[in-house]
């Protein structure tokens, strides 16, 4: 890895504990004498459901898999989820990633997020040789976070 | 304020985007055949909701202003084209 990729991968996960840090700043306290608390533990030790439900309140989920039969996670995503402001709907996105995904409730969010995430992938390769530097980065970036899977035929095909 | 989804369609149509429909509509913009930037709403619903909309700006690149003069009609393609290339995301 080149350093400008480092530092941009280093910068993307600073912001994103920035921001998690400033909107869980009770949960951070609990680690105020842990000075050296990895960022990963902190949100290990997230609850998985925050007491007091409002239209500001944020979920964080962990991503392991895919529901895909095509595409495999290299590494566990957080996702932070939130509700619209009309309350009506889940929003699930990941900032430094730019990508999100709308359904009506948590679930029904995650599995747009993602379908946005394969989604995103494929139009991007799809392009591949005529991307703009910026959606270049964020392609290679995605190559990093999940994985095609080898072609498995399902039924024994025709006679 | 929510937006209605036609406003984010007209906001894809005056940036010259190419629009393609999946289960989300997708609006790609390309400049001199390289794609930029990306975005996508949602199909079947109206509205759109603010922080959907927060979401669909960011991925353009545009401030609330800025996305709000596209809606309506005071900011176009050549003017969307100058703030990229001012955020380094079109090379001059």
């Amino acid at each position: 890895m080149k350093i400008e990729e480092k530092t941009q991968e280093a910068e993307a996960y600073y912001m994103f504990e920035k921001e998690t840090v400033e909107r869980f700043p009770d949960f951070f306290e609990g680690f105020a004498d842990q000075k050296h608390v990895s960022f990963e533990k902190f949100l290990l030790e997230l609850p998985a459901k925050p007491v007091v439900e409002s239209p500001e309140t944020v979920y964080i989920h962990r991503l392991h898999k895919l529901e895909s039969d095509r595409y495999a996670l290299r590494k566990v995503l957080f996702l932070q989820i939130e509700k619209t402001d009309d309350g009506e709907a889940f929003i699930a996105k990941i900032p430094w990633l730019d990508i999100f995904g709308i359904g009506k409730t948590k679930d029904e969010a995650i599995r747009e997020f993602e379908l946005s995430l394969i989604e995103d992938y494929e139009i991007l390769k799809e392009e591949k040789d005529r991307l703009g530097d910026y959606l270049r980065r964020h392609y290679e970036t995605l190559t990093k976070i999940i994985r095609e899977l080898p072609y498995v035929a399902k039924s024994e095909g025709c006679r | 304020m929510s937006l209605r989804a036609k406003d984010v369609d007209k906001v894809f149509n005056k940036l010259g985007m190419k629009v393609k429909n999946g289960k989300d509509r997708y609006a790609l913009f390309y400049y001199e055949g390289k794609l930029i930037l990306r975005t996508k709403r949602s199909l079947g619903k109206p509205k759109i909701d603010t922080k959907v909309r927060h979401l669909i700006r960011q991925q353009l690149k545009l401030s609330d202003t800025e996305f709000f003069q596209v809606v309506d009609c005071t900011l176009e393609r050549p003017d969307y084209i100058k703030i990229l290339k001012k955020k380094g995301l079109i090379s001059s």
